[in-house]
């Protein structure tokens, strides 16, 4: 199967900086994939690499098996940039004309759905547009194309909450038809509602690449558990002990029948267990290489 | 002052710092140039042949009136201080739209006002900032007249003209600011407002019957302050007066509107115009159809103009031998015949031509470095399509544009009743377009290697080249760097042959640089 996207050893300098450090990711045809990292960390660069925007230093994308950059690739992917800058004298329905124009193929039918989904004015010029408006024409113009490949940069970051709801039925749409995504976002739980694997970047490093079932696992559940449990830190599972004002709030990673024996020879009121969110995921990994 | 006003003051005095030291040296090389070329001609002596000219209606319409040329800065405020000023005050103008309709277009105005600032006050400091720029334009102009030798005197009259036009400027662009929204909208109404100033003052310097219009605006007063002449202290007061209290006014509008908001808005809706959207060729018209529209039209009538006063001036030179004989030490001699001048104007075309091919396809690096192009170079054609789609559409606009002011030149010269054939004017407009190769290659070399200082490069090498064929022989400046510049192999066709080894030459240097532009924007990085 030939796959979505392929980044193999990707390097991207600017001068004796190093934007983009040896990253190699792969995205299957009908795989949303969550691309996360800090500000700076080098989501842009990689996706702008992959746009065929900007020349690697060293190594190689492809898209659909083409270069990226070639016109194949070209043809095989829609684009949503952070910040969406079109020409400001056109209005909406002209620009959204001209992208399709552009892009060559454009499914007119859903580009008027799109439109009504999104609750877009198309009559208003692009310069008359607030920021989340600019971008509902960059979304409307990349799920349009039907493209194999969508890369988001940021998508949603001015959408209320009622679009950020119609973005994530278009992800899901597309999913379901075999488009594949590629998703940077800092909006945690959107990708944790969409993805069921996450990309991590820091300082230009890709530093975990999982599903986000693995990454749960990895990091364990966490007990608030009431009473007088006294010392649990030794308990085989136990990572973290974090005292409460009525008992103690306990992580554990993996089989946690040890943590479960030891809570039942102990005065227990209640326990309330919780898989972590992406977001503390995120945290607990950034951290983690942050001290490394 | 307060602190927060000063670091207002500090954030705009650093965004217009570059165009104003810009403005500054060129203001300052023109009026040296200007003073070299009097001594260059003989002084007072020599310029007793222009004396006839200086009186002719129309030319006193064009460059305004003065009493005769007996000293360098009488001539430079004849020969050049007309079209200084209106620059001066354009340049004020549009960057008055930038400082203020510009942000709060794109909301960074909302952050400049909030805490202890108010709008009232970063509106004043920008005005203030405004007002510096014009002091330190006009403090270089006296500097540079003074040193020059001329009269202390009469070059701060000169100097206090200046700076009127340039806070005549600055209140024109504060008030459109004001009225009209987005900034693109400001900037025309500023622009039709200064130049529609300096039309009404060409009409009140044409004949004596509408001489009272001389006082209707602020071109007429700084006209009347006479510099270098007889000084009238008088016509400073409403030349410096009128803005100081315009800009008031606009104090008091702001005051009056929301922030973001204009007095009127320009409509935001529109319907939908699906035509010349279907590819990167067409797009790249219809993305410039407007510019196109005005270049034409502006050189469409100063071709008219022009054409107009071939006649009169012919005639002139017919009448008077020692106007002849400047010509002629200007290197000017073919002005005296109707062939002659056509071909000397159409050359001065040369440089519209040259610039509106080169700031054509240097905008495909504006948008690029706006970051407009990235949807579509990312998903649509291949960037070399995108750029040369530019440069199909620039070579298309420049011929039409020039078949246009053939057009008018040649239906000025019958106008004003000169009998050329239609075939002169269009000979020596066509050979007008001669650098266009070469301006073609150094614009798609700017694109590829330096896209975000492309538009200044090129607009900074055309003027200075220009100026250096211009008053590079009356001043004897050296053989070699006369030939380095382009404008020096373009001829005054049809009176001489058009030098084909020259610009086919430099035409081979425009497609190699060309070719190097293309290859650099294929393979480099998208800015923006």
């Amino acid at each position: 199967m030939t796959l979505a996207l392929e980044i193999r050893d990707l390097v991207k300098d600017y001068g004796v900086a190093r934007a983009v450090d040896h990253v190699s990711l792969s995205v299957e045809p009908g795989e949303v994939v969550g691309f996360l990292g800090p500000n700076g960390a080098g989501k842009s660069t990689t996706l702008r690499l992959a746009l065929g925007l900007l020349r690697p230093t060293s190594g190689t994308i492809d898209v659909h098996g083409y270069r990226a950059g070639s016109a194949p690739a070209r043809a095989n992917v829609a684009y949503v940039p952070g910040d969406v800058s079109l020409w400001p004298q056109l209005t909406g329905e002209d620009t959204l004309t001209l992208l399709a124009s552009l892009h060559g193929s454009t499914d007119v039918a859903y580009t008027k759905e799109l439109i009504e989904r999104f609750e877009l004015d198309p009559s208003k010029r692009l310069r008359a547009y607030s920021k989340g408006n600019r971008q509902k024409i960059a979304l409307i113009g990349a799920f349009a194309t039907r493209a194999p490949l969508l890369l988001l940069d940021e998508p949603t970051s001015g959408l209320d909450p009622l679009m950020e709801r119609v973005f994530r039925e278009c992800i899901v749409g597309a999913r379901d038809r075999g488009q594949a995504v590629l998703l940077s976002s800092h909006m945690l739980s959107e990708v944790e509602h969409l993805c069921r694997r996450v990309a991590m970047i820091r300082s230009g490093r890709l530093f975990r690449v999982a599903d986000v079932a693995q990454l749960q696992e990895h990091i364990g559940v966490e007990f608030d558990v009431v009473g007088d449990v006294g010392d649990m830190s030794s308990v085989e599972g136990v990572v973290r002990v974090e005292t409460l004002p009525d008992g103690v709030r306990v992580r554990v990673v993996g089989a946690p029948g040890a943590f479960f024996a030891v809570l039942a020879a102990r005065n227990v009121t209640s326990v309330h267990g919780r898989e972590a969110s992406l977001e503390e995921i995120f945290l607990s990994f950034y951290d983690e290489t942050a001290t490394t | 002052m307060s602190r927060s006003v000063t670091s207002v003051r500090a954030a705009v005095w650093r965004e217009i710092r570059t165009s104003t030291v810009v403005v500054t040296i060129l203001v300052g090389g023109v009026i040296e140039i200007g003073l070299r070329s009097y001594v260059a001609s003989g002084g007072a002596a020599g310029m007793l042949g222009l004396q006839p000219l200086v009186q002719n209606p129309a030319v006193a319409a064009l460059y305004g009136r003065v009493d005769n040329l007996n000293n360098g800065g009488v001539f430079v405020v004849w020969k050049m201080g007309a079209f200084l000023l209106m620059a001066i005050a354009l340049w004020e103008a549009l960057s008055a739209t930038r400082l203020t309709r510009a942000h709060e277009d794109d909301g960074s105005w909302d952050m400049m006002v909030i805490g202890r600032r108010e709008r009232g006050s970063v509106l004043r400091t920008t005005s203030l900032v405004l007002g510096e720029m014009g002091l330190v334009v006009a403090g270089a102009s006296w500097l540079v007249a003074w040193v020059g030798r001329q009269s202390p005197v009469g070059a701060m009259y000169f100097a206090l003209g200046v700076l009127a036009a340039a806070w005549s400027g600055a209140a024109i662009g504060l008030l459109a600011a004001q009225v009209a929204a987005p900034r693109r909208a400001a900037s025309q109404a500023a622009l039709v407002i200064v130049v529609g100033a300096f039309f009404v003052r060409v009409i009140a310097d044409a004949n004596s019957s509408s001489e009272w219009l001389r006082d209707a605006t602020f071109f007429g007063w700084i006209e009347k302050v006479g510099a270098f002449q007889t000084p009238d202290a008088w016509a400073l007061i409403p030349a410096l007066a009128a803005p100081l209290v315009a800009t008031c006014a606009v104090w008091w509008l702001q005051g009056r509107r929301d922030a973001g908001g204009a007095l009127w808005i320009h409509a935001d809706s529109a319907s939908p115009r699906p035509f010349l959207l279907g590819s990167a060729w067409s797009f790249a018209w219809r993305e410039r159809s407007s510019v196109w529209r005005w270049w034409t039209l502006g050189l469409g009538v100063f071709g008219g103009i022009l054409g107009y006063l071939t006649n009169a001036l012919v005639s002139l030179s017919r009448t008077d031998p020692a106007y002849v004989a400047l010509l002629d030490r200007w290197g000017l001699g073919a002005m005296i015949s109707g062939v002659g001048f056509v071909a000397l104007g159409a050359a001065v075309m040369s440089v519209a031509f040259s610039f509106l091919v080169a700031s054509w396809i240097v905008s495909v690096a504006s948008d690029e470095v706006k970051g407009r192009l990235d949807v579509a170079l990312a998903t649509g054609p291949r960037r070399v399509v995108w750029l040369l789609s530019a440069v199909a559409t620039a070579l298309f606009a420049v011929i039409l544009a020039d078949v246009v002011t053939t057009l008018t030149m040649w239906s000025g010269v019958r106008l004003g009743g000169t009998h050329l054939p239609l075939s002169v004017v269009a000979q020596a407009l066509a050979s007008s377009l001669g650098l266009v190769p070469f301006m073609v290659g150094g614009a798609l070399c700017l694109v590829g290697y330096a896209p975000r200082v492309a538009f200044a490069i090129s607009a900074i090498f055309i003027l200075v080249q220009y100026v250096v064929q211009a008053l590079g022989p009356i001043l004897h400046w050296p053989a070699l760097l006369l030939e380095s510049d382009p404008f020096h192999y373009l001829r005054d066709v049809p009176v001489q042959a058009f030098d084909v080894g020259g610009v086919v030459g430099l035409s081979l240097v425009g497609v190699g640089l060309g070719a190097f532009g293309l290859r650099r924007y294929a393979r480099r990085d998208v800015v923006s």
